[in-house]
């Protein structure tokens, strides 16, 4: 990539991430010095999600060699919200701060293991459509699911679980932000090692075993990062959709086809971009007097989106 | 050298013992005669179900996939239109890929090697251009080009490279072909006399999965039946039929 194309990538980033922490719920300005760590603890946790979010999306993109591919789409990010859920069904009431900061993001990576296992061991063999049914059929699983918890546990605990339905940035605390921090530097670099490989396997599992690419190896890799990606991304802040599938497609138009490129640039671009959406919702607590939870305002923007690239798919 | 021996793919391949040394290796035999088998196999990205590939007595199924790859260099018959987005030149380096790693960058002198084998093929003006914008023709030369622009691999397998070339496109390739034969192991499939005869070499020809012709060219061409100025093979009695002539 150029290094013309690098400087404009890191500009959106730093924009973004300016923008979004100057966004308050009295407009924009910066935060005073009360409020200032929080405001950057938010805008650092919506940098990790996006981040982390994206960098899947790009992977599970050219592994499955489906451009509707994404962590939400198909179903990854609600096998996190069923283990997210589940655990905070079983923590009950009072969870610590150490339980809550390692353990939800530990349960979300657990579910979005099983999700992504059970989607790559489906579509295999499936370079079309099957690929999307999975994930309907995986959502529905983990929908299902959550549902019943929320339906058991006592009232108390049964509101903190919509957040599984619907994500939003919250304030994390320290051990939260440390957790999500140093498993999504991980996981995005375990993904930007196999970005070559997974470049030449947009091209066929054949081609890339003419190539020399261990296409089992790349796999596995991919399948173990985005779920340890997608699980502390839903483990801290819930189900947030279409970042991860709009993200590369937009970098991929703009900046470059390589994965060795698109990768690093989704995470980073990502990170950047849900920061600053995060940012217009809380602008939008002086508007309305309440806050939109970002996996609102990003489904609202891109189920038309994903709508429109499913009509292009076809 | 690379040696087959005792191999079986189903009703697809039998070849009880193959060697293959430096120089050039022209594979013929009608649809379905188990070319694309047989080349599979020697370039290791297909495991027989019985017997052996064997490079210099080191046995293909037993390598990694990436120090195979920095052996056999391979293309198949129809690369996949994913990689239509890339640049001539993006899509030319891939070639390099198994011996500089999956996720290195270009340096000059793998810019080099690829604008030169470019240029080998009559692509130089092309380089920055993206795949979607060529000919079939030009896209096929591109393709064929990421096969040959590692000069290190011991063996180089082509299937069908010549489908859709023009004659000034298939003589390039033959040329650059012939070149790498004085060095390299190159197996090539092809379908037209003009084309074995231009290559020359050594004549494999297949048939119901087996080889049934194996001689040099020209002269093996005479020996497989009534070639000149037929479409016809003959051997045996049987009609073998691997060969069509292009229309004057």
């Amino acid at each position: 990539m150029s290094l013309r194309l690098s400087a404009a990538a890191a500009l959106v980033v730093v924009v973004a991430l300016v923008f979004a922490l100057l966004c308050g719920p009295n407009g924009l300005a910066p935060p005073d010095s009360a409020t200032v760590s929080l405001r950057l603890s938010r805008v650092m946790l919506g940098f990790i999600v996006g981040g982390a979010l994206s960098a899947t999306g790009a992977a599970l993109q050219a592994l499955l060699r489906n451009p509707l591919a994404d962590p939400y789409v198909l179903g990854v990010s609600g096998g996190a919200a069923m283990g997210a859920s589940l655990f905070t069904a079983l923590l009950g009431a009072a969870p610590s701060a150490l339980a809550l900061g390692a353990g939800l993001p530990g349960a979300g990576v657990v579910g979005a293991l099983a999700a992504s296992a059970l989607l790559v061991l489906f579509v295999a063999h499936d370079k079309g459509e099957g690929t999307v049914l999975v994930g309907i059929v995986l959502n529905a699983f983990s929908w299902a699911v959550v549902a019943v918890v929320r339906a058991l546990v006592p009232a108390s605990s049964s509101a903190g679980l919509s957040v599984w339905l619907i994500g939003s940035i919250g304030y994390p605390d320290d051990v939260a932000l440390l957790v999500a921090g140093a498993i999504t530097v991980g996981g995005v670099l375990a993904l930007v090692t196999v970005s070559g490989s997974l470049s030449i396997l947009r091209g066929g599992d054949e081609e890339a075993l003419r190539l020399g690419v261990d296409v089992t190896r790349v796999r596995v890799v991919v399948v173990v990062a985005a779920s340890a990606l997608v699980g502390v991304a839903v483990g801290t802040s819930g189900v947030i959709g279409f970042v991860g599938l709009l993200v590369p497609h937009a970098v991929r138009r703009l900046f470059s086809v390589d994965e060795r490129a698109v990768l690093p640039l989704s995470a980073l671009i990502g990170g950047g971009l849900l920061s600053a959406f995060d940012g217009v919702a809380r602008l939008g607590f002086g508007l309305l007097g309440s806050e939109i939870p970002v996996g609102a305002a990003c489904a609202l923007l891109g189920a038309p989106a994903f709508a429109f690239l499913l009509w292009r798919a076809r | 050298m690379l040696r087959l021996s005792d191999v079986e793919v189903g009703e697809r391949l039998r070849v009880s013992a193959l060697s293959l040394h430096p120089g050039l290796n022209v594979i013929v035999g009608m649809n379905g005669a188990g070319k694309s088998t047989l080349l599979d196999v020697i370039a290791g990205v297909l495991q027989p179900a019985r017997g052996r590939a064997l490079l210099d007595d080191n046995d293909l199924a037993c390598m990694s996939p990436r120090q195979r790859a920095r052996l056999v260099a391979s293309l198949g018959q129809e690369p996949s239109s994913s990689f239509h987005e890339l640049s001539v030149q993006a899509r030319i380096a891939q070639g390099l890929a198994p011996r500089r790693g999956h996720n290195a960058g270009l340096d000059d002198e793998a810019r080099q090697r690829v604008a030169a084998v470019a240029d080998e093929l009559g692509l130089a003006s092309s380089l920055h251009r993206r795949l979607a914008q060529l000919s079939g023709g030009e896209r096929r030369r591109a393709h064929v080009a990421r096969v040959l622009v590692d000069e290190q691999a011991q063996v180089i397998v082509v299937d069908e490279p010549f489908a859709g070339l023009d004659r000034l496109a298939t003589s390039l390739l033959v040329t650059a072909l012939r070149r790498r034969g004085e060095r390299h192991t190159v197996v090539v499939s092809v379908h037209e006399v003009q084309t074995a005869l231009a290559l020359g070499g050594r004549l494999l020809g297949l048939h119901g999965g087996s080889i049934v012709v194996d001689g040099l060219l020209p002269q093996a061409l005479h020996e497989a039946g009534p070639v000149w100025g037929d479409v016809r093979v003959v051997v045996d009695g049987d009609y073998v039929g691997v060969l069509q002539k292009r229309p004057d």
